[in-house]
């Protein structure tokens, strides 16, 4: 078991932003987290890196409990925040620096990485753009190889390039083994790469759903016109007509598309597959 | 890797990470210090002074104080920034002490920096700066050489070690509860001084005793006429009292920020 969390409870002062959160990751691979603003994304991936402590209930990372911060464990782990602190340093330094600390630390897959990003190792970090400031810490972040990473809004700030090759590096991490958790607003960027996707919602996980699955359960369909009175699908308007999701295993002649399923989840309330079955 | 050697790699990207200016803090303040209580400026009279190549006497209290204080701030200063940027990547997730290390090596590392380290970056300059004053200063200033009071160097970092027992490890340990703790001290030392060296005087009373002061025989009160008639003699508080006050005030607004820092974790 990767992760599991059992009631999971957060509050910032009166504010419940996680309540009762259920949640358990068995394999390895791409996992991408979305929720709505403020729902809490940041707050399930610091409570899973040990960096914010539950208010209630129990999370086990990697079959730890990562409040307890044990070293084990954040050797295993790592995770970038969607605004990370980098000394302002080149990237060479850095990684003789804090590349050490992770046992499996890649110093030929960091340098590779950056190169692939277009990323001068010598070159300090207060004078590059934001998107390579970005690069480089992912390409640190993907040669820790650890076997679990927790990526915070990652492809912010990358350009169409950098986003395919993210999405390359990606794909090269879980076939060494790692799980990846990505938290993103953008899920189309990271679509193709996806194993699974968690929706969280009103604190709550609200979807659990293995992609393959997924791509069976619901059905797309462009159509003409909106859904007609009574149909439990959801339909959006898109550019000629109407993207509708069924979940009633109707034919789709439309190509599975993740955002429109994410809105049908949230807005459309459709129903999910057997969440245990699928993870 | 064992336990040493994660705890020099946090050491050394802890050190890394300090701006350059780190080193120079208590030198920076010992100079202001001197300035301000006019060692290099000359009394009011302007007739002493480094800089009027006057006639100077170091008293040694006065220097230990000196070390002491400005060590003791510059010590303060280091560990507030070293606190703040742990909170900082604390929340953000990078680096020095979010990188994996076991709380004990966590512990021992932020004992290494915020004690020793600042210790001696701290104190060891104002040493050195008194050594190499002692050896090259002119005749006319009388100071007593450092290496007499080498006890000087212990006693600084003890205190620095003092005073971050109370704020530092709370802080880092328990978060707001710490918070809370910290501004109930600083409340209740202001209330100290509020009622004790508040109600102090700059005058003090010297008993009239005629058997004493008139007594014409006694070598040195023949002429001292202006006794009988004082019934208070003046006593001028230092300078460097007034200059351990406004340090004092500046290590309770640290403390203050210290605090804010404690109260605005989000990890507890």
């Amino acid at each position: 078991m990767i992760i599991t969390a059992t009631n999971l409870y957060h509050a910032y002062g009166k504010k419940p932003v996680l309540n009762g959160v259920d949640l358990n990751i068995r394999r390895a691979g791409i996992t991408g987290l979305c929720a709505p603003n403020g729902e809490g994304k940041t707050t399930l991936m610091k409570t899973m890196a040990g960096l914010q402590f539950p208010t209630g209930g129990s999370i086990e990372v990697l079959g730890q409990c990562p409040s307890e911060r044990p070293l084990d464990l954040l050797q295993r782990l790592y995770y970038l925040p969607s605004e990370p602190y980098f000394p302002k340093w080149t990237p060479r330094k850095i990684a003789a620096y804090y590349g050490p600390f992770y046992p499996n630390f890649n110093n030929q897959l960091f340098i590779e990485t950056l190169r692939e990003f277009r990323v001068d190792i010598d070159k300090t970090l207060d004078k590059v753009s934001f998107g390579q400031k970005r690069r480089a810490q992912l390409a640190f972040a993907l040669a820790t190889r650890t076997q679990l990473l927790l990526l915070d809004e990652p492809t912010t700030g990358l350009d169409i390039q950098g986003k395919d090759q993210f999405r390359r590096a990606l794909i090269s991490g879980t076939e060494a083994g790692q799980t990846i958790i990505i938290a993103t607003h953008l899920l189309s960027e990271i679509a193709p790469v996806l194993d699974h996707v968690l929706v969280l919602n009103e604190g709550k996980i609200d979807a659990h759903l293995a992609i393959d699955v997924a791509e069976r359960f619901y059905s797309f369909n462009l159509t003409t016109t909106a859904l007609p009175y009574g149909d439990k699908g959801y339909a959006r308007r898109v550019p000629g007509g109407w993207l509708t999701v069924h979940a009633d295993g109707r034919a789709g002649d439309a190509a599975f598309d993740l955002e429109t399923l994410y809105l049908a989840l949230t807005d459309g309330r459709l129903p999910r597959p057997d969440m245990k079955a699928t993870n | 890797m064992d336990s040493l050697k994660r705890i020099h790699l946090a050491c050394r990207a802890a050190v890394a990470a300090l701006a350059p200016s780190t080193y120079f803090i208590s030198t920076g303040i010992l100079m202001l210090c001197c300035i301000s209580i006019r060692y290099t400026g000359g009394s009011e009279d302007n007739s002493k002074g480094v800089l009027r190549n006057a006639y100077l006497s170091l008293d040694p209290e006065l220097v230990y104080n000196l070390i002491t204080g400005c060590g003791w701030l510059a010590a303060t200063i280091i560990s507030g920034t070293i606190v703040k940027r742990y909170f900082k990547e604390e929340n953000q997730g990078i680096h020095y002490l979010a990188m994996p290390l076991s709380n004990p090596e966590r512990f021992a590392t932020s004992l290494l920096m915020n004690w020793l380290f600042a210790s001696i970056v701290s104190f060891l300059p104002l040493f050195l700066i008194c050594l190499l004053g002692y050896y090259l200063s002119p005749d006319y200033v009388l100071m007593v050489s450092p290496l007499e009071h080498a006890e000087w160097l212990l006693i600084g970092p003890l205190l620095h070690l003092f005073t971050l027992s109370f704020w530092l490890f709370p802080t880092v340990a328990y978060g707001k509860k710490a918070g809370f703790v910290i501004v109930a001290g600083i409340i209740a030392f202001i209330i100290y001084l509020t009622n004790t060296r508040g109600r102090m005087s700059d005058r003090v009373s010297l008993k009239y005793d005629y058997s004493v002061f008139d007594a014409n025989d006694v070598v040195g009160l023949h002429r001292s006429g202006a006794f009988k008639k004082e019934l208070a003699a003046a006593f001028q508080i230092p300078d460097l009292l007034t200059m351990q006050m406004v340090l004092t005030g500046f290590a309770i607004m640290l403390l203050f920020l210290v605090a804010y820092l404690a109260f605005t974790r989000k990890t507890v």
